[in-house]
């Protein structure tokens, strides 16, 4: 369930021109990771009760997924902002309806990594179908 | 002390040629009596009407519940009767006094439906 989400939006993300795409799981070294790289993780994951039907069980699925985009530190936020605005926006708001929306964006400078991070969250939302054996 | 897991699923109700997956349900049962006032001043029970027992089954239906709402308008305009099995209770002689539809713009919408039983019996197997 998790990570057939991040993989979506990294293909996503990937068929839109966005180089350097990873997922949290992602055990590569950062030097490794590209001068500027983007990471998909999902910080929340909400399962709701099933929806019976005759041939099918609906699971309706809830998740906070985050979209985050790394610059080195010499990179200004005008820069990042740009690539966030050119590359990534124009896939979330394609996904953007009424159950799957962007919701936040957080500028924060990562000293761990020493780069400054655009994260982007976006409250999504769909549904797991599982097929009833019939009795 | 123990912890035992619960797993309770959705009873499926059929409703003419519709199941709901009833998640909620709720049996309203009242009894009307008139009172004629005494001379003494006081009030005295002439008559006593058992009304219908209210069954409420609700419950979510995936997608728009298009056939749900189509299959229930068209019901509610019958004037038939129809015989409800909820779990090992069969109500019978049953009026479908209302339903309702909710979309609140998720992937699935709520659905209500409400009728008046004429009778209850153990269902038989």
């Amino acid at each position: 369930m998790l990570t057939q989400i991040i993989d979506d939006i990294k293909r996503r993300l990937r068929e839109a021109g966005v180089r350097n795409v990873y997922t949290a799981f992602d055990a590569l070294p950062v030097d490794r990771k590209g001068e500027c790289f983007t990471v998909v993780g999902v910080s929340s994951l909400n399962v709701e009760a099933p929806i019976m039907a005759p041939l099918t069980v609906y699971f309706p699925i809830r998740a906070e997924v985050e979209i985050t985009l790394l610059a080195p530190e010499n990179w200004s936020l005008e820069q990042l902002y740009g690539l966030f605005c050119q590359k990534v926006e124009p896939v979330l708001l394609e996904m953007s309806g009424m159950t799957t929306r962007l919701k936040s964006l957080a500028l924060k400078p990562d000293s761990n990594l020493h780069r400054i991070a655009l994260k982007a969250t976006v409250s999504a939302a769909w549904v797991r179908k599982v097929e009833r054996s019939l009795p | 002390m123990s912890t035992v897991l619960t797993s309770r699923e959705a009873t499926p109700v059929s409703i003419g040629l519709i199941t709901l997956y009833c998640e909620g349900f709720k049996a309203q049962a009242v009894t009307a009596y008139h009172e004629e006032p005494t001379v003494s001043g006081g009030t005295e029970v002439t008559a006593r009407l058992r009304r219908r027992t209210k069954l409420t089954f609700s419950g979510r239906v995936y997608g728009r519940g298009e056939t749900f709402l189509l299959a229930m308008d068209a019901m509610t305009n019958t004037q038939g009767t129809l015989n409800i099995d909820y779990g090992q209770i069969r109500f019978t002689g049953c009026l479908i006094q209302g339903f309702s539809v909710q979309d609140n713009g998720q992937d699935f919408v709520d659905a209500q439906v409400i009728l008046l039983s004429g009778g209850s019996a153990p269902k038989e197997e």
